[in-house]
This record gives structure tokens, C-alpha cells and sequence, in this order.
């Protein structure tokens, strides 16, 4: 492949984007989960998880 | 196991994008063929024009969402617009990223003050302006209407984004599939638009994980608030009992002159 370098760049840095915006977003719910009363959490179930 | 964001529907979703990434990746690297004129180039076909999309689609959400408040003052609508604020600064990152190098390849510079790249570094400029308007103030009323005002004007920028490449000359080339047909077949065809959809569960993702994160601060937002409430106002409270203590002890040392007492609770006690 001609100009591997560039493409596999510019897919490394669009999937490991997207996954660290993922990865932050889960951690943040999983912090603020945590703080908010269980009856608050309406969709929420400990067995039903990622 | 910790509680999560996360259900049934948010899984199942994972799994499809994990899957069809680990599908797209290959055929977007290898298995389609390369372009006459472009080359292996074109290969960022299959991220770049994904990326737009739901940049498009995060734009739309903003614009809907920022209505919606504006009209109803609809809270759902009003975390849906911060969800995909917060989610579309990244997509349209990743456009401008993608497309720089994939410029590199084909005109031969990363980056041209052409009207679709000006007018889409603009778009970015906006939605982060919408996520930095929304953390700026701490005001939840405020905060909502200031930033759907800003949200209105989302939407018109993405239509000059969309039309750009015909409504002015420029470096960018045109929209590869339009109403009169696509200029990719076969192979070439199926895998931009699996990773299309690709992108778009991904987006889905995102936004429901993300949106379920603005419901959760707000519910700490809201319960922070009633605490407060509560503690100023046994504060209030014991304040006046204080006072009314105060008062009894004065009337017992001085029983001829005693002075009238207020017995009532202070007026914004709580």
C-alpha cells in the first residue's frame, strides 16, 4: 500500500479518538454513578452492565 | 461489578461496532481496490466522509435539541444538545484531521483556506464554543438557553459546510455520492457505506452513554442544591431558636421593663 504510513496514521488517530472519548465518558458515569442515590439511577441495574 | 451508564441496548451496540470495526478495518486497507487517479488515497474515503456524517448528525442533534429548549424548555432536548456538542467537537476533529492528510496525499498540502475546510474549521469552532459556554456558566437555566442561542446557529453553518463544494471553486472535490449517482462501485460502495453505519452506531453509542452522563450530573446538580437548601434553612432555624433564648433569659433579669420581643422567624430565613 502506497503511503501506509499517512492512512494507518490517520485511522490510528480517528479509532484511538473515538475510543478514548468512549473510555473517558464511561469513567465518568461510572464516577458519578456511584454518587447518585439508587433510586435516581432509573436504567441503571448492577447486573445489567457493560 | 460497579453500576455503569451502560444496559442492554448500549451492549448490544458495543458489540456490533466492535465487530464491524474489526470487519471494515480490512476491507478499507486492503481488501478494496485502489483509485485510477488517487491511488491508495482514496482509502481514507471510508473515515473521512463517516467522520462528516456524524459530525452532520451531532450539528442536527445541537440544532434540535437547542429548539426544543428554546420552545418548551425541555430538559431531555436540552442534555440531548450538550450530549452532542460535547460528542460532534471530536467528529468534526476527526474530519479535519482526516481530510488534512488525506489532502497531503492528493493536493499536496495539508491544509487550504478553501471554502469546505474554512467553513467546517469554523463548525468546529462553534461546537467547542457550545461546550465551553455550557461549562462557563453554572447557572442550569442559563446555561441551557445561552447555549441553544449558539445552537441555532449550528444548523445554517453545516448547510454552508454541506453546499460549499457547489456553491464556490475551491480545492475540495465534490460529494462522491449525490442524487445523480456514485462515482465508487461494487466493493468500494458497500464499504463506505458499512462504515457509515459503523459510524453511526458508534455515534449512538456515544451520545446515549454521554447523554445518561449529563442526566447523572444533573441529578447531582439538583441534589446538590436541595441539600444546601436544607442546611441554610436549619440553620435559620437554630438562629431563631437562639434568639428566642436570648429574648426569655432578658425578660426573666429585667421583669418590670422588659423589652416587647419579635417572636416570629426572620423574614429569608430560609
Amino acid at each position: 500500500m502506497e503511503h501506509a504510513a499517512q492512512i494507518l496514521t490517520g485511522y490510528g488517530i480517528a479509532l484511538g479518538g473515538l475510543a478514548l472519548l468512549g473510555a473517558r465518558i464511561v469513567q465518568r458515569g461510572r464516577s458519578l454513578t456511584k454518587q447518585v442515590p439508587e433510586g435516581q439511577r432509573r436504567w441503571m441495574d448492577v447486573d445489567d452492565d457493560d | 461489578m460497579d453500576s455503569t451508564t451502560g444496559s442492554k441496548a448500549t451492549r448490544l451496540m458495543g458489540i456490533f461496532v466492535l465487530l464491524g470495526t474489526a470487519l471494515a478495518l480490512p476491507m478499507a486497507l486492503a481488501w478494496t481496490g485502489r483509485d485510477v487517479t488517487q491511488g491508495d488515497a482514496v482509502r481514507f474515503i471510508y473515515l473521512h466522509v463517516p467522520a462528516a456524517w456524524t459530525m452532520y448528525l451531532s450539528v442536527f442533534a445541537v440544532f434540535i435539541g437547542s429548539v426544543m429548549w428554546l420552545r418548551r424548555r425541555s430538559v431531555f432536548w436540552d442534555m440531548v444538545a450538550e450530549a452532542a456538542s460535547e460528542i460532534g467537537v471530536v467528529f468534526a476533529l476527526l474530519v479535519l484531521v482526516t481530510g488534512a492528510l488525506w489532502g497531503n496525499l492528493t493536493w499536496g498540502t495539508y491544509w487550504e483556506w478553501d471554502a469546505r475546510m474554512t467553513s467546517t474549521a469554523v463548525l468546529t469552532i462553534l461546537l467547542a464554543g457550545h461546550v465551553a459556554l455550557r461549562q462557563a456558566t453554572p447557572d442550569v437555566d442559563g446555561r441551557a438557553t445561552r447555549s441553544a442561542w449558539l445552537g441555532l446557529a449550528l444548523l445554517p453553518n453545516a448547510i454552508i459546510v454541506h453546499y460549499a463544494v457547489d456553491w464556490w471553486r475551491g480545492l475540495h472535490q465534490e460529494a462522491t455520492i449525490g442524487p445523480t449517482g456514485a462515482e465508487i462501485q461494487d466493493l468500494q460502495l458497500f464499504t463506505w457505506m458499512f462504515s457509515a453505519v459503523i459510524m453511526t452506531t458508534a455515534w449512538a453509542w456515544l451520545m446515549t452513554h454521554r447523554f445518561r452522563v449529563g442526566f447523572l450530573a444533573r441529578q447531582l446538580d439538583v441534589g446538590g442544591v436541595s441539600t444546601a437548601l436544607a442546611e441554610r434553612r436549619a440553620e435559620a432555624d437554630r438562629t431563631w431558636v437562639d434568639q428566642v433564648d436570648r429574648a426569655d433569659d432578658l425578660d426573666a433579669a429585667t421583669p418590670v421593663q422588659a423589652t416587647p420581643v419579635h417572636r416570629s422567624a426572620p423574614e429569608g430565613g430560609a
